[in-house]
C-alpha cells in the first residue's frame, strides 16, 4: 500500500516536473510573439509608454497603414505566387524522382541518393553567386521564374530524401496488388501510392514552403524590382524607409507568421493520423 | 485444353536458385496447392505467374497463351495476398470495385458486381468501413472478395490463412471450398502446412529447395510417396525413418533394423531384388503400428518390442513415443495400452504400408 502511494507520488512529481519545463518553454518562446501581436494592434503613441497599457487603446490602424501606404500586399503576393509554384514544382518532381529511387532498379542508384543529399552541404551562401550568374546568362534574374527555378533547385534534394524514405517504408505489397488489380504503374502512383504518402508529402511541401517563405539572401540577390520583391526583402525596405515604425512592422510581421502556423497546424493533423494503419495485418 | 503451364521455369536471385526447372499442367477448374517448407520457391513460383517477378528461363501459359512478358495487368488473374495487402484509404466498398474500375468497367455495372461478391462472402454490412476497423477475419473475407468481384481466369493465393487463429483457419479453409466448388475457378493455392494441403487440394505439388518433389493427389502423396522428403513432409505425426538392410532366409526377404525384423511381402520383393544393393531407409507411418495383442486378421505382421517414453491422448488415438534399441519410433493406436511408461511393448506393423527409400538419394523404391 505504501510502496504504491510512493510510487505513485513519484509518478505525479515527475509529472510536474515535466509540464512545467514545459511550460517555461512555451512562454520563453511564446512570450515574443505575443508581444508581437500586442504591438501590432497599438498605435505608434502608447508603444513606449510605462507601464505598458495592456487591456486599451487597440486599433488596426497599423494593418490599415501597412496595405495602404506601403506595397505590403504586392510582396505579399509575389511571396504566394513565388513560395507556391515552387512547392508544387518541387514536390511532383520529388515524388516522381523518389519513386523511382526506391522503385526501379538501375546502376549507380543508391550513389545518386547520396550525391543528392551532398549537394545540400554546401551552404545557400556559396552557390548564390554561381546561381545568380547561370540566371544571369539564361536572362532569368529579376524574374520569378529565374527565382522559382533557383529555389526549386536549392530545396529538391533535400525533399527528394524525405519523400525517399516515405517511400520505402511504404509497402510494396499494396502496390503489387494494384498491379494484379489491372492498374498500371502510373494508376498505382496515383491511386494508391500517393494517397498512402500523402502525410509525407504535406509534412515535406511544408518544409519546402516554410524555406522558401523565408528567404532572404536569394530574394535579396535575384530580385530588384519592386513589383518582384517577396515579402522578405519587401519588409527590409519597408524598415529602411520608415524611422522604425514598430507598429507596422509588427503587424507585417504578424501577417507573415500567419501561413506558417496553418501549416503547422495542418500537418500536425496529418502526421498523427496513422493512415498506414490497417493496410497490411493489423 | 490446359488452364496453366508452366514450362521448366527457373528463377535464380543472385547465386539462391528460387526455383529450379519447374514443369507443371494445371486443368481448368482444378484446385491445385504448393506446399513445401519455408523458403522452397512457392511465393516466387506464384509471383512468376502473376507477373510480379520475371522468368529467367521457361515459359508461363494461361490459356494456351504465353503470358512471360505481359504485365500482370493484361493476365487475366486474381491474386490474394498472405497480408491481405488490402488499399487503407479505401473503404471496403472501394476496394472491392478497384479492380473493376481499372478495367474501366462503367459504374452501374461495377455495383451489382460489388454488392454479389459481397453477398457471397458474408460482407455487405461492412462496405462502409475502412480496413482498419476490421477484424483480421473480415480483411480476410475483403482479400478474396477483391479477387473474386473480377472474376478472373486464375486465382492465386499465397498463404491466405496464416494470419487466422486457428479455429477461424479451419472454417474458412471449408468455406475456401466450397467458394471454390461455386464459382469453378482454377486456382493455385500455396500454404507450408500440409494439412490445409492435404484438405484443399486436388492435387498437391511438393516443393523443396526451388524443385518440384511430387505432383499428385493427396492419397498418392500419403500412399505412394515418391521420395523420402515428401513421405516425412506429408502426414502428421511424421512417419518414422529407419537405416536398415536386406537379408534373405528361406528365400524370403527381411528388412532388419538391427533391433527388430519385419517379413517383405512378396509383391515388394522383385523390386528390392531388382535394386541389388541392401542399404536403404525404413519408413513406417506412425498410425501403421498397432499393438501385437490386437486380433483382428490383417496385413500387419512382425514384431517390434520397445520401450514407451511418452503417452500422448489425442482423443480417438494414442501417441506413443518409443525407443527401440538405437531408435525412437512414434506409433499412433487406437486405445491407451495397459503397460506403463518405461515398461516394454510390443508393436506389430502394417507390412502392405512400409515404405523403403534408397539410402543414396532417398527415392522410393516401394
Ligand atoms: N527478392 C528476392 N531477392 C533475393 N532472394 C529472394 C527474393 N525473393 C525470394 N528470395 C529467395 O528465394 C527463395 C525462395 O523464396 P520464396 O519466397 O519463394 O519461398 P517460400 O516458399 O514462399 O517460403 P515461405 O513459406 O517462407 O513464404 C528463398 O531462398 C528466398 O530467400
Ligand atoms: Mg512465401
Amino acid at each position: 500500500m505504501l510502496t504504491k502511494l510512493i510510487f505513485e507520488f513519484k509518478r505525479l512529481s515527475f509529472r510536474s516536473v515535466l509540464y512545467l519545463c514545459g511550460a517555461t518553454l512555451v512562454v520563453f518562446c511564446g512570450i515574443p510573439l505575443i508581444w508581437m501581436l500586442f504591438t501590432s494592434l497599438k498605435p505608434l503613441e502608447v508603444l513606449f509608454s510605462y507601464p505598458p497599457a495592456i487591456f486599451s487603446h487597440y486599433t488596426l490602424s497599423n494593418f490599415k497603414r501597412l496595405f495602404t501606404d506601403t506595397y505590403f500586399l504586392v510582396y505579399l503576393k509575389n511571396s504566394i505566387v513565388v513560395a507556391g509554384t515552387t512547392v508544387i514544382l518541387d514536390i511532383v518532381i520529388a515524388t516522381f524522382g523518389a519513386y523511382s529511387l526506391t522503385r526501379f532498379r538501375f546502376v549507380g542508384k543508391e550513389l545518386l541518393a547520396s550525391l543528392t543529399l551532398f549537394t545540400y552541404m554546401f551552404a545557400p551562401i556559396m552557390i548564390i553567386i554561381p546561381v545568380y550568374v547561370l540566371l544571369n546568362d539564361l536572362g532569368l534574374t529579376d524574374s520569378h521564374l529565374g527565382i522559382i527555378l533557383a529555389y526549386t533547385s536549392i530545396s529538391l534534394p533535400f525533399t527528394l530524401w524525405l519523400l525517399r524514405a516515405f517511400f520505402q517504408s511504404f509497402p510494396i505489397d499494396l502496390e503489387e496488388a494494384a498491379f494484379i488489380d489491372g492498374a498500371n504503374r502510373f494508376q498505382s502512383l496515383v491511386w494508391v501510392v500517393i494517397p498512402q504518402a500523402l502525410p509525407g508529402i504535406i509534412a515535406t511541401s511544408v518544409f519546402a514552403f516554410v524555406v522558401v517563405w523565408n528567404d532572404f539572401l536569394f530574394a535579396r540577390v535575384l530580385l530588384t524590382s519592386t513589383h518582384l520583391k517577396t515579402m522578405p526583402i519587401g519588409l527590409q525596405d519597408i524598415y529602411e524607409s520608415t524611422i522604425v515604425d514598430w507598429g507596422l512592422l509588427m503587424s507585417a510581421a504578424v501577417i507573415v507568421s500567419i501561413p506558417a502556423l496553418i501549416f503547422f497546424l495542418t500537418i500536425q493533423k496529418f502526421l498523427i493520423k496513422g493512415w498506414g494503419m490497417g493496410a497490411v495485418k493489423g | 485444353m490446359k488452364k496453366l503451364v508452366l514450362k521448366n521455369i527457373s528463377k535464380r536471385f543472385g547465386k539462391v536458385v528460387a526455383v529450379n526447372n519447374a514443369e507443371l499442367e494445371i486443368e481448368d477448374q482444378e484446385f491445385i496447392v504448393l506446399v513445401g517448407p519455408s523458403g522452397c520457391g512457392k511465393t516466387t513460383t506464384l509471383r512468376m505467374v502473376a507477373g510480379l517477378e520475371t522468368v529467367d528461363e521457361g515459359e508461363i501459359y494461361i490459356n494456351d497463351r504465353l503470358v512471360n512478358h505481359l504485365p500482370p495487368k493484361n493476365r487475366d488473374i486474381a491474386m490474394v495476398f498472405q497480408n491481405y495487402a488490402l488499399y487503407p484509404h479505401m473503404n471496403v466498398y472501394q476496394n472491392l470495385a478497384f479492380g473493376l474500375r481499372m478495367r474501366k468497367i462503367p459504374k452501374a455495372e461495377r455495383e451489382p458486381k460489388v454488392i454479389e461478391a459481397a453477398r457471397i462472402l458474408g460482407i455487405e454490412e461492412l462496405l462502409e468501413r475502412k480496413p482498419r476497423q476490421l477484424s483480421g477475419g473480415q480483411r480476410q473475407r475483403v482479400a478474396l472478395g477483391r479477387a473474386i468481384v473480377r472474376n478472373p481466369e486464375v486465382f492465386l493465393f499465397d498463404e491466405p490463412l496464416s494470419n487466422l487463429d486457428a479455429k477461424l483457419r479451419v472454417q474458412m479453409r471449408t468455406e475456401l471450398k466450397k467458394l471454390h466448388k461455386r464459382l469453378e475457378a482454377t486456382s493455385v493455392y500455396v500454404t507450408h502446412d500440409q494439412v490445409e494441403a492435404m484438405t484443399m487440394g486436388d492435387r498437391i505439388i511438393v516443393m523443396k529447395d526451388g524443385t518440384i518433389q511430387q505432383i499428385g493427389s493427396p492419397s498418392d502423396l500419403y500412399y505412394k510417396p515418391q521420395n523420402r522428403f515428401v513421405a516425412g513432409f506429408i502426414g502428421s505425426p511424421t512417419m518414422n525413418f529407419l537405416p536398415c538392410r536386406i537379408l534373405e532366409a528361406d528365400s524370403q526377404l527381411y528388412i532388419e533394423t538391427g533391433d527388430f525384423r519385419l517379413p517383405l511381402l512378396d509383391h515388394f520383393a522383385d523390386k528390392v531384388r531388382e535394386r541389388g544393393d541392401s542399404k536403404f531407409i525404413l519408413g513406417i507411418r506412425p498410425e501403421d503400428i498397432r499393438e501385437k495383442k490386437s486380433v483382428q486378421p490383417s496385413s500387419f505382421g512382425g514384431s517390434i518390442k520397445a520401450q514407451i517414453n511418452v503417452t500422448e491422448i489425442l482423443g480417438k488415438e494414442v501417441f506413443l513415443d518409443l525407443t527401440t534399441g538405437e531408435n525412437t519410433l512414434s506409433a499412433l493406436i487406437s486405445a491407451e495400452p495397459e503397460e506403463n511408461l518405461g515398461q516394454e511393448i510390443e508393436l506389430e506393423v502394417n507390412l502392405a504400408r512400409i515404405h523403403l527409400f534408397s539410402a543414396d538419394n532417398g527415392n522410393a523404391i516401394i
